[in-house]
């Protein structure tokens, strides 16, 4: 009865976890709207569809994940406890869902054949489209994952916890490594763009998209230190965690228009860019 | 920026070339900076990998821009690069000017690099 039980929810939850990123019109709209404000875009109708057209490959992506992860779950049940399999399947769900991003990268906004095509003249990294503090975070975060099993292993946590936290914090510095090089990978795949405009609008998605990982990936690391923590009670881990919450919070969402700076610096601050037709004013380096 | 116009008669590693040669020209490409990889502009432009290569090839022996294995191309360096390679582009000019062919122009360049015989 028990594992009925726990099938039922699982398909619940995966149903429900598709359900609520269902790429509706509305959803389209405020998403667009959303993402033409933070990265000051204004995104003309004739292009308006190319972006929903990314946010549904994006949705997809997300809902590939999440079976993938749901079915890893069910296979997983049979030889491990739920908690572990959990964690495992998030990885999963995190790395496939960060795979395919990267794979995607540059084909969001195709051009048309025979129009003349632009490329930028030098070459661009991880550190154009992310600000320092969260290239760091980045960098770390395999890192406080392993960091959270050793914890674990050596503390005074009961038996079973600790095995549990270890085998996470193994199972998500992997997964972590593994989005980390998905990122580097997403900014090595071309931005095939047919105009300054359209360039720009590539350059806004993959700062986009890297942000998202990143933060992400800061999230499941509190969760992790969380969980390590838990059992010991300690006030200077919590301190410490409420301190890691704050900055791993605040840094990936703290400067959405680093990449502006860096590869657009003609740009003037609070110049938004017409996505469409129009030519921006400025060039980029 | 590289524009690549599939509507104009010049060939495309002609474009680039140009457009790399005339940014460093303006000081856009600055020394040190470094160009995309051969493969990653060829998948930007949708032009073949020996396109983008040959313009760069043409780029390197030109003196604008140097390969340093598998770190990538990069701005040819330092100042003294760059004013060498301005006196070697006034030279060209003046003897172009003076009517000069270009094998007579550089052997006078082979004459004067070529190591002296002790004591004379």
């Amino acid at each position: 009865v028990s594992i009925w039980f726990e099938i039922v929810l699982l398909i619940l939850a995966v149903t429900a976890a598709v359900w609520s990123a269902l790429p509706t019109r509305r959803r389209l709209d405020r998403a667009g709207e959303h993402f033409g404000r933070r990265y000051r875009l204004w995104i003309l109708p004739s292009d308006t569809r190319r972006v929903d057209r990314a946010l549904r490959r994006e949705f997809h992506g997300y809902a590939v994940g999440t079976i993938a992860a749901g079915s890893a779950y069910l296979v997983g049940r049979l030889f491990a406890e739920p908690l572990t399999m959990f964690w495992l399947s998030l990885g999963l769900q995190s790395v496939v869902v960060a795979g395919l991003r990267a794979r995607a990268a540059g084909t969001e906004f195709p051009t048309v054949i025979n129009e003349p095509l632009v490329a930028r003249s030098r070459s661009v990294g991880l550190r154009d489209y992310l600000p320092t503090p969260v290239l760091g975070l980045l960098a770390a975060n395999p890192l406080l994952a392993a960091g959270a099993a050793l914890f674990a292993a050596f503390s005074s946590l009961p038996d079973q916890e600790a095995r549990s936290v270890v085998v996470l914090g193994v199972v998500i510095s992997v997964a972590e490594a593994t989005i980390v090089g998905a990122a580097w990978a997403l900014c090595r795949q071309p931005e095939p763009a047919s105009s300054l405009p359209n360039l720009y609008l590539h350059d806004a998605w993959r700062a986009r998209t890297l942000s998202a990982m990143a933060g992400f990936l800061s999230v499941v690391i509190i969760v992790l230190w969380s969980r390590a923590l838990a059992s010991s009670g300690d006030a200077i881990y919590l301190v410490l965690l409420a301190l890691c919450l704050g900055l791993v919070v605040g840094s990936p969402s703290a400067d959405p228009l680093h990449f502006r700076r860096r590869l657009w610096p003609d740009l003037a601050s609070d110049e938004v860019v017409v996505v469409g037709n129009a030519e921006p004013s400025a060039r980029p380096t | 920026v590289i524009v690549l116009d599939p509507r104009v008669s010049t060939p495309p590693y002609e474009q680039i070339r140009a457009q790399i040669a005339a940014q460093i020209e303006r000081d856009d490409l600055r020394a040190g900076d470094r160009l995309p990889t051969v493969r990653r502009l060829a998948q930007d432009l949708r032009i073949a990998v020996n396109t983008v290569a040959r313009a760069y090839r043409e780029l390197e022996s030109a003196g604008l821009i140097e390969t340093r294995g598998r770190a990538g191309s990069f701005i040819t360096g330092s100042g003294v690069e760059q004013a060498a390679r301005q006196a070697a582009i006034e030279y060209v000019q003046r003897v172009r000017a003076l009517g000069l062919d270009d094998s007579a122009s550089l052997a006078i360049v082979r004459r004067l690099l070529a190591p002296r015989p002790r004591g004379s």
